[in-house]
């Protein structure tokens, strides 16, 4: 058994207590939602990937494995649908930032506006499963076994793979002018 | 060229896995490499800049739709948010329950609108052969009292809500796509307590004291069932036959 609190609701929804979800959605759909848009960079998308990520979560419930977190097991659903989105991608849109008062004071952003305005453009110009990392690790600030259990692979390779993806946005972002 | 070594240093800082040995050797091995010094304020910025992008709120009714669309009867496609992914996994989700995904959102034009003259008249004057079988389910739960009825109109079913409830109860109707169609609804009322649907699907929100009709034009006739959830929780459900023939003028 785990010891993940989430276990717990888990097991509550299994039983068909539907508050139990409830929970669950309460605690994760925010991290989800922003882990998706800011992959995605699309807000409906974004919202499409929340929703399905949790009906899938729900409708394979018997199949959670009480030995890994749910944080995780939700987590990887979301990411490999917001894969799939990329991947099928038909829509072209960007969507603007719209909350700048969780941004840095007046004096970071005359140092460093110009990079956190271009960031998440670049973070779009670099391959999508790299992307996916650095947004599990630096905007959802996951561990490195996290993220591994996230995407099923050792921590080593998390490693390797987060210095390669964080080097290629560090090559867009200085062609871009902007490091 | 920055020794492999001194990028993993480097790289392993900046995601806080340093410990005060490997710090110390980072330390000298920037103090003697300019280039890395450089990478690594880059990527020091970079990872600040990654770190102060603003949280996203999620759409005000993200749980809702998904809460409606996990309904343990109905597991109804959400109206106001269908978009191809979600519909393409909610159809599977709710393969048993027969919702086809071609939505159609009924607005305050939708129906032939009758006076609550005409609406008790037409429940009084039920006449014809094709009687539904089990025509009114009285309703009683928390916070929910009324009745569901089915009844014969002008050559069409009428499906005639009576309720009353305090907070807000949704009201699901699913059925078979060829049951019936639905044609209208009684009284318009735009805004929140509208009627949506889709092929399978009917929905409304009730509070206070309020009457609904709904015009059905008969198709293949089978049950609709009907779920009635107040704050989360499913209070009653109905089931109604609706006849697969039109009742007698």
């Amino acid at each position: 058994m785990t010891d993940d609190p989430d276990a717990a609701l888990v097991f509550e929804c299994r039983a068909g207590n539907r508050q139990a979800f409830e929970q669950l959605l309460v605690r994760y759909q925010r991290p989800i939602f922003n882990a998706a848009y800011r992959i995605l960079n699309h807000r409906e998308d974004a919202t499409d990937v929340t929703q399905t990520a949790f009906l899938r979560a729900y409708e394979h419930l018997d199949r959670f494995d009480p030995n890994q977190r749910f944080f995780s097991w939700i987590y990887r659903i979301a990411v490999n649908e917001a894969l799939d989105v990329v991947n099928g991608r038909r829509r072209g849109e960007p969507v603007v930032d719209e909350l700048e008062s969780d941004c840095a004071g007046p004096h970071e952003v005359a140092v460093n506006g110009q990079l956190d305005a271009g960031m998440q453009a670049a973070l779009m110009a670099i391959k999508p499963d790299y992307r996916s990392l650095i947004v599990l690790k630096h905007v959802q600030e996951c561990s490195y076994e996290e993220i591994a259990a996230i995407l099923e692979c050792p921590v080593k390779t998390v490693k390797s793979r987060l210095f390669t993806a964080r080097q290629a946005l560090r090559d867009v972002l200085l062609q871009r002018g902007l490091v | 060229m920055i020794e492999q070594r001194t990028l993993d240093l480097i790289n392993a800082e900046i995601d806080g896995e340093l410990d005060v040995g490997d710090l110390a050797e980072l330390q000298a091995r920037l103090d003697a490499d300019p280039e890395a010094r450089a990478m690594r304020e880059q990527l020091a910025r970079i990872a600040g800049s990654l770190g102060r992008m603003a949280t996203v709120a999620p759409p005000a009714d993200l749980q809702q739709q998904i809460l409606q669309a996990t309904h343990p009867v109905a597991r109804v496609l959400p109206l106001r948010n269908r978009r191809t992914q979600f519909v393409r996994y909610t159809m599977a989700l709710a393969a048993g329950v027969a919702i086809a995904a071609v939505g159609v959102q009924f607005s305050g034009s939708s129906g032939p609108a009758l006076d609550a003259g005409q609406l008790v008249g037409t429940i009084g004057g039920q006449s014809g052969t094709a009687e539904p079988a089990n025509a009114t389910v009285v309703l009683r739960a928390p916070d929910l009292e009324g009745s569901v009825g089915l009844s014969p109109g002008d050559g069409r079913w009428q499906l005639v809500f009576d309720l009353a409830s305090e907070r807000p109860v949704n009201v699901t109707a699913t059925y078979a796509d060829a049951a019936f169609r639905l044609k209208g609804y009684a009284p318009d009322e735009p805004g929140a307590g509208a009627v949506t649907a889709a092929p399978g699907l009917i929905e409304f929100v009730n509070q206070g004291t309020q009457r609904r009709v709904l015009f059905l034009e008969p198709g293949a006739g089978g049950p609709v069932r009907i779920s009635f959830e107040g704050q989360g929780k499913l209070l009653q459900e109905a089931v109604l036959d609706v006849p697969g023939q039109a009742p007698e003028k």
